[in-house]
């Protein structure tokens, strides 16, 4: 599955756009190292926990992304839009778009 | 006697006082550390920045490069940075006044470069010299939760963009 921000996909030819997917996924933090994080983070400095937890939360909308592109058909997904927003207290969507598309490799 | 006693009813006169600014000493002790800590970040982002400056970041698509190129990847990473009570403080003095508040942009600022640092590692790592139509945004999903005290407040910011192998 090739995943792309731009309309294009460098070094592929897109032979057909199939339509919009999308995946998303709404995570809530882990209480115990949301204490820890908060007690590391008086000091400020990067919170690593808080990075971890995101990138798998988003690696999951990916993933999701990609498997209805596959049911689609499709092998590649242009275009991949990322939006965040706080549900409620504590809570976040992740969520992930972009159009699902057939690429052959450029010759 | 009675000096002595005088003497001692000044001192707890003036720990009253100063427990009054007790959260203030707090605060000061925070923004030392956190002070320090920031100093240090920024050190580490500067001894690294010059091993991956001659990665390209780009925000728009290069067309030249994208037809010449074999393969792509998307390539994301997010910074999470906590802001400390001190700047905090130091904040909402300055925000009562107006004007700029270079405390916070500091810190944004300081995600950003390192964002774009974890971006030219994943570059790197591919073997690629350019990343295209790089995307960021900011948000502040974390800030004013904290369950244990309400004062931790956290801004995230994240990068995204195409790596490009030629």
């Amino acid at each position: 599955m090739k995943i792309t921000n731009t309309e294009e996909v460098p070094g592929y030819k897109v032979i057909e756009i199939v339509g919009l997917v999308e995946g998303s996924t709404v995570r809530a933090k882990h209480i115990g190292k949301d204490i820890m994080a908060g007690l590391k983070g008086i000091t400020g400095g990067e919170m690593k926990e808080y990075t971890e937890l995101l990138n798998e939360s988003r690696q999951e909308a990916v993933k999701r992304m990609s498997l209805r592109a596959e049911a689609l058909g499709a092998n590649a997904i242009l275009n991949v839009r990322f939006s965040t927003s706080s549900v409620s207290q504590g809570a976040a969507e992740l969520f992930a778009y972009g159009s699902a598309a057939i690429v052959e490799k450029n010759s | 006697m009675a000096v002595l006693q005088s003497w001692r009813r000044i001192a707890k006169e003036m720990w009253e006082i100063l427990s009054q600014f007790l959260w203030l000493i707090f605060c000061f002790v925070f923004w030392l550390a956190g002070k320090i800590k920031e100093q240090k970040y920024l050190k580490s982002l500067r001894e690294e920045e010059p091993e991956y400056s001659d990665i390209q970041i780009l925000s728009t698509v290069d067309s030249a490069s994208s037809s010449e190129a074999k393969d792509c990847c998307l390539c994301s990473t997010q910074v999470v940075l906590a802001i400390d009570p001190g700047k905090q403080v130091i904040a909402w003095i300055l925000g009562m006044v107006g004007g700029k508040i270079d405390v916070y942009q500091k810190v944004l600022h300081m995600a950003r470069r390192k964002a774009k640092l974890n971006l030219r590692k994943q570059a790197r790592e591919n073997n690629s010299r350019l990343i295209m139509n790089y995307r960021m945004e900011t948000s502040n999903i974390f800030a004013n939760s904290g369950s244990s005290e309400g004062q931790s407040s956290a801004v995230e910011v994240f990068a995204y963009g195409t790596i490009v192998k030629s």
